[in-house]
């Protein structure tokens, strides 16, 4: 199967995903009722039902992206926002900003916590741990974190406390509206920043002394990047809260599709980050209608049995 | 091409290269030799720009390297580190057209001219039938192959080599120093660090014998290993013959049961 087949396969998989993510829910919308809306329906459909296809799509796309560049700049195939303990970093901040009632500037919140995250990831790096142990650190942040997070919503108790409980979890139906656009606008432009940078996470990919000999003034870009990725990781928590293994699962499954060069992936990750979570959404809002599941649960579960499978084929290798 | 006036650099353990002077000339071949921690590998860093001297000069054709950008400068002056861990599965073709970026820059993608550029280096060092193989599928010796054919898609004026041929078979050392001499002889300026006393002898016109970060002796192969300056930079005992056929000095280890 050629490229071109590939790419046309995958824009076929990305208008099939958000038909379904539209169609299917509480409500079931079908074509012909697209086409001859009552009231309601209009409602349901813009107020509820696009917004959230939309948030799913770009929270999806954003986790895969970050996750792709990530695991170029630290040259792990294991790290992403959430195996690092970056968007459990986002999701304290997200918190804080519940607590204090500022919910416009919740991806702020979350900005700063990824940021936090990322502070320790970067000081740790300078120790030359293996992979795997930078990936501890990240299980470690990951429950230091959402221990606070549960620590201070139960001192707080108040009735923000079960929302807020799962919007973190990883739901895609808690966020404030008012920060889709914005985070749409911002998580679209970074990635084509990032995917034109693609080159130099190539070059960063190799290490960062044959990086430097071709050119590339590693420290610089390597700082950009993160700022960039927590950006995006801020945001994408702020919209669906701790989704864990959309961007380890996607970028991973792209590059074997697609080819591994950088500005290649990055944006077949962010088409293939979306279509994954949207249709991981919908599956959440429809498998046990009228009850709606968080996303999360999808996505771990998805993860788990991919992560099993890869560590028990590649058997004692290091992966 | 290059002149290095002086240079001091030292990490925090201690210095590492002290008050070393040394010239590099245009279509030279030019080895490094010297014990393990001589300071053979941060030289070499230094010449590639991945490192700065702490004091001294160092001018690449009549300019200070301080004054050419890191962009600039690659262009000019290709790397080969002596291991270089591929951490995602590229594919050879994907691996050595990264060779292309210091000329592409960040953005642009590759015209006709870069295209034709990878294709020749592919075929003169013999791995275009590897192209659509994945970097974790090859031997060593094709991998080494790889990585020297994405330096000189990079069309440096002057290649540095750190070890170009560890880990490698005598076949396959042979082969590579083989295509190293080559692009040696169609004008690349070629410094290489190298291990193999014996493979410096052969292949290098001048060989730079390095002890504790100081130059003990440059010249010819015949002027540098003799067993009086192998002996007293490596600490053992060795003795030097003519490699019958080359008539290049050649070292031989002698194991201390047998010493007298």
């Amino acid at each position: 199967m050629n490229i071109k087949t590939r790419y046309s396969l995958l824009m076929l998989l990305f208008l099939g995903s958000i038909y379904l993510g539209i169609c299917l829910g509480a409500e079931t919308f079908t074509l012909s009722r697209l086409f001859s809306l009552s009231e309601l329906d209009k409602v349901i459909l813009f107020r509820i039902r696009l917004p959230r296809v939309a948030a799913a799509f770009i929270t999806g796309a954003g986790l895969a992206v970050s996750g792709c560049v990530l695991q170029a700049l630290l040259r792990n195939p294991l790290a992403e926002s959430y195996t690092l303990g970056i968007s459990g970093g986002a999701s304290l901040g997200i918190c804080a900003g519940v607590i204090m009632g500022k919910l416009s500037l919740i991806p702020f919140f979350a900005f700063i916590g990824a940021v936090g995250s990322v502070l320790i990831i970067i000081s740790s790096s300078k120790r030359r741990f293996s992979n795997t142990t930078v990936i501890l650190l990240g299980v470690a942040l990951n429950f230091l974190f959402s221990s606070l997070v549960l620590f201070i919503l139960s001192i707080v108790k108040n009735d923000r406390f079960q929302p807020t409980l799962m919007w973190l979890i990883g739901d895609i139906s808690y966020f404030p509206p008012g920060i889709l656009l914005p985070a749409i606008m911002l998580v679209t432009v970074i990635s084509v920043h990032l995917a034109f940078s693609g080159n130099v996470y190539d070059m960063i990919s190799m290490g960062e002394e044959k990086a430097a000999s071709m050119g590339v003034d590693t420290d610089m870009e390597k700082k950009a990047a993160f700022f960039l990725c927590c950006v995006i990781t801020g945001l994408c928590v702020s919209l669906g809260g701790i989704i864990g293994f959309a961007g380890l699962i996607v970028p991973h499954v792209s590059r074997f599709i697609f080819g591994s060069t950088q500005r290649r992936i990055i944006p077949v990750s962010f088409i293939s980050g979306g279509i994954f979570l949207l249709l991981a959404d919908t599956a959440a809002r429809t498998l046990i209608r009228p009850v709606e599941m968080p996303v999360g649960v999808i996505t771990g579960f998805a993860g788990g049995i991919f992560f099993l499978s890869i560590l028990l084929k590649s058997g004692r290798r290091e992966f | 091409m290059m002149r290095i006036e002086n240079i001091s650099f030292s990490y925090n353990a201690g210095p590492v290269i002290s008050n070393l002077s040394a010239e590099i000339r245009a279509g030279e071949f030019v080895g490094i030799i010297g014990p393990n921690g001589s300071g053979k590998s941060t030289l070499l860093k230094l010449m590639s720009k991945i490192l700065s001297p702490s004091s001294g000069a160092m001018s690449m054709g009549g300019r200070d390297l301080k004054e050419i950008s890191l962009e600039r400068y690659a262009r000019q002056v290709a790397y080969m580190p002596s291991d270089t861990e591929v951490c995602f599965s590229f594919n050879v073709r994907e691996f050595i057209t990264m060779g292309r970026f210091p000329h592409a820059g960040r953005y642009a993608g590759l015209g006709k001219k870069d295209l034709h550029i990878i294709n020749m280096a592919a075929r003169n060092l013999g791995i275009e039938h590897l192209s659509e193989k994945r970097m974790e599928e090859l031997s060593q010796g094709e991998k080494q192959m790889v990585f020297l054919a994405q330096a000189i898609i990079q069309q440096p004026r002057l290649l540095l080599l750190d070890e170009p041929t560890s880990h490698l078979d005598i076949g396959h050392t042979y082969r590579i120093m083989d295509s190293i001499l080559k692009l040696n002889s169609e004008d690349l300026t070629v410094v290489a660090v190298l291990h193999d006393l014996n493979l410096a002898s052969e292949y290098c016109k001048r060989l730079i014998l390095l002890k504790d970060g100081k130059i003990l002796r440059h010249g010819s192969p015949q002027e540098v290993i003799t067993y009086q300056n192998i002996e007293n930079s490596y600490m053992t005992r060795v003795l030097v013959y003519k490699n019958p056929f080359s008539g290049k000095p050649h070292v031989f280890g002698i194991p201390s049961s047998l010493r007298k």
